[in-house]
């Protein structure tokens, strides 16, 4: 470390940058299969390399120290705190643990970076791109703190300004009462951010690693602002009743914004906090830092908006007679045209629905023309399904698939394969559970007769359908909708990048139509069991 | 950076709030730079910055201020945009003209803000990116006929280039003039309202 180590402001960064230099895998001492000989003669060659390379860097380093000082907080206000400000703090954070710098005092730890080969696997070119990277990721991180003080400062507009002068001056006979929904809790948020939440990210100028941490913990904490979104509309309704009142006291306060304007900032802060931190998990892993928990930080941002968004519209939903609160999280909902069907008949024609579905339930309504009642929209109920499941996707999204498969008898050519959704009957006291030909992705079934069917090896990993053909009349099948069990996702969640093995398991789990896999299955299946023709709904 | 200022000697007549929307990544955040700062900067710095920002501009000798509001980071969250429709004066549909699939998204965004707003919400249609040319997915035409079928002004541009920014702005703000005034006209004021303020309060 640089001697700033002892000084009072840096102690904190530097230790926790300390600590990371430590704990970062790529510095861990691999074993090293060389002859100790030839060891030796190699640690000291790459101890001179080091050394030049080392001067060379710092040099180069301290300039870049100064400048990215600049650059990156020129637009901080003047009340950002000393520490902020601390050119060592500064100096301490831009060195990141790939940057090959000041090994620290200790000298064994000194011998310990020295004698890790991985490092050397860094060209320098690398290491320049990665360090621009991490200056990117700090960038974002300033911006981060540079809006939430903005952010607070808009906040403090409504609680010091508004609720402060209505409190003192008094409020029109005809608003008494309603006024608690025009604020909602928008002090609560306000005293969170103003008293914790602004400092604990100042502070992760110097602990960058520290920001996934700091959202992934207050998860629950932001659920205030899904309370806020779903207040947000009937506060709008009642600050429009009151324009005069508030337009006075907006000129009274000097305002340049409408309380409206201001009201609405919450609201639009708690979906900015996903973009910024989905900009800063970008450089920051490719600066090379590990950024499993950042990606945590970034679904947490991205969920309780998502929430706000659908509480927003569940709020809107009229007429339903059962307990929404009862039928588990609402996990999707949009716009669909539907129409009603019976063994394949179109019963009705296609009408449009807003179509919320929860955990254990789906709910068709109707979205009500403004134009008759009130302008506040919402939707009314108009109809509901039941759902269970077998198998709950990652998103949440939980299904039963239960197939009835029949063959119809053909000429020469061969046979004809139905498949259907659909069930036998239900499992005599049992009223969950049902008995069917085919499921997809789980069951239970007898050892024996499990292996009376047989896996077919040459379909050792694409073969749901043919194992239940090869079974059928011999293999009973049940499904439970109450039985449910957690599956991969075939839905791309669009913040989370696909791991390497989740790649890997797509390659042979869907392998491309023209491929040798499926050819064989289809060419399999078809000549094995003499069918000419395949149908399913 | 945020900009907050409303860089006029004299207080604007009137105060138009404009909206952006559209699919992420069309440009949204860069045209309100180009517009309100006569900027370009790609890459980080363009990323969430504004809420929004107010250019003063004159057309017709009568001085307007635009209040621009950025909805980046909000296009999947519909209910939540459709808050903002209902007290704008206009809204700016944009797409990149290189990507078809944010341009089969206006009908949309179109469906959000007719759900939400009032009839009388002036809709400009705004293609970005003509600077790339040779990316084109969606032609010119197409936009046009979208444009025609749902009554909406339609421009191409570029944030980057600055190529028609200013012009399809003046031309927002001279439909809410009008506007405006078509609404002035049948209006009987009672109490002469001070300047700036849009509507006559009280």
């Amino acid at each position: 470390m640089t001697p700033s180590v002892t000084s009072g402001t840096s102690r904190s960064c530097s230790v926790n940058s300390l600590k990371k230099w430590l704990s970062t895998p790529i510095r861990k001492l691999s074993a090293d299969t060389r002859p100790g000989s030839q060891k030796e003669e190699w640690v000291k060659q790459e101890e001179r390399q080091n050394e030049e390379e080392e001067q060379r860097l710092s040099q180069r380093h301290e300039q870049a120290a100064i400048l990215s000082a600049d650059t990156m907080f020129k637009d901080l206000s003047p009340e950002a705190s000393p520490s902020q400000q601390s050119p060592s703090c500064i100096r301490d954070f831009l060195q990141g643990p790939d940057s090959g710098l000041d090994p620290g005092p200790d000298p064994s730890l000194h011998k310990l970076r020295m004698e890790d080969p991985s490092n050397q696997r860094l060209s320098l070119a690398e290491t320049e791109d990665r360090e621009a990277e991490y200056d990117k990721s700090l960038f974002v991180l300033t911006e981060l703190i540079d809006t939430e003080r903005l952010y607070v400062e808009d906040l403090g507009l409504i609680v010091e300004g508004y609720m402060t002068a209505m409190t003192r001056q008094g409020i029109p006979e005809e608003m008494k009462g309603k006024d608690r929904i025009i604020f909602g809790n928008i002090h609560q948020i306000y005293d969170w951010h103003k008293d914790y939440f602004l400092g604990e990210l100042e502070k992760c100028v110097c602990d960058p690693d520290a920001l996934a941490k700091l959202f992934i913990k207050h998860e629950r904490r932001l659920h205030m602002y899904v309370v806020y979104c779903q207040n947000k509309p009937k506060s709008e309704h009642i600050v429009s009743e009151f324009d005069c009142f508030f337009e006075d006291l907006r000129q009274q306060l000097g305002h340049r914004l409408q309380l409206n304007d201001l009201l609405i900032k919450p609201v639009q802060r708690i979906m900015k906090y996903q973009l910024l931190l989905k900009d800063f998990l970008k450089h920051y892993s490719k600066a090379g830092r590990n950024v499993e928990e950042l990606q945590r930080a970034v679904e947490v941002t991205c969920f309780v908006p998502k929430r706000c968004n659908d509480m927003m519209n569940v709020g809107r939903l009229q007429g339903f007679e059962g307990k929404i609160t009862a039928q588990g999280k609402l996990l999707q909902q949009d716009t669909f045209s539907v129409t009603e069907e019976q063994q394949g008949l179109v019963l009705s024609r296609s009408r449009e629905r807003r179509v919320f579905l929860f955990e254990q339930l789906v709910i068709f309504s109707e979205a009500i023309d403004k134009k008759k009642g009130l302008s506040i929209g919402g939707y009314t109920f108009k109809n509901s399904i039941k759902v269970g499941g077998a198998v709950r996707e990652a998103t949440g999204y939980t299904a039963t698939y239960r197939q009835t498969i029949s063959i119809e008898a053909g000429e020469g050519e061969g046979d004809c394969l139905h498949m259907r959704r659909g069930y036998h009957h239900v499992i005599q006291g049992f009223p969950n559970c049902v008995v069917t030909d085919g499921v997809i992705n789980f069951f239970l079934a007898r050892t024996e007769k499990v292996q009376q069917v047989g896996f077919d090896p040459r379909l050792a990993r694409v073969a749901h359908l043919e194992f239940f053909i090869d079974g059928l009349g011999a293999l009973h099948v049940g499904s439970c909708d109450d039985v449910i069990v957690n599956h991969a996702t075939k839905i791309r969640l669009p913040w989370i990048s696909q791991s390497e093995s989740d790649k890997t398991y797509a390659k042979f789990r869907y392998p491309p139509a023209a491929s040798d896999a499926t050819q064989t299955k289809n060419g399999l299946l078809f000549f094995k069991n003499r069918f000419q023709c395949l149908t399913h709904n | 950076m945020v900009l907050r200022e409303e860089g006029s000697p004299s207080p604007p007549d009137r105060l138009f709030k404009i909206i952006t929307v559209g699919n992420s990544s069309v440009g949204k955040t860069s045209i309100l730079k180009r517009f309100c700062d006569e900027s370009f900067r790609p890459g980080t710095s363009a990323t969430v910055g504004i809420d929004y920002s107010v250019k003063t501009i004159t057309v017709d000798k009568s001085q307007m201020a635009l209040q621009m509001w950025d909805t980046a980071g909000q296009e999947r969250y519909r209910s939540i945009t459709k808050q903002f429709f209902r007290k704008a004066d206009g809204v700016i549909i944009m797409f990149d003209i290189t990507d078809m699939s944010s341009f089969t998204s206006v009908r949309q965004w179109l469906t959000s803000i007719n759900e939400a707003a009032g009839d009388d919400i002036a809709i400009m249609l705004l293609g970005n990116k003509t600077d790339k040319e040779e990316e084109r997915q969606v032609q010119t035409n197409m936009g046009e006929r979208l444009a025609k079928d749902c009554q909406m002004t339609f421009f191409e541009c570029s944030a980057f280039s600055g190529h028609n920014v200013l012009e399809s702005m003046i031309h927002m703000a001279r439909i809410l003039k009008e506007q405006e005034d078509r609404e002035k006209e049948k209006t009987v004021t009672l109490v002469s309202s001070p300047s700036g303020k849009k509507r006559p309060c009280c």
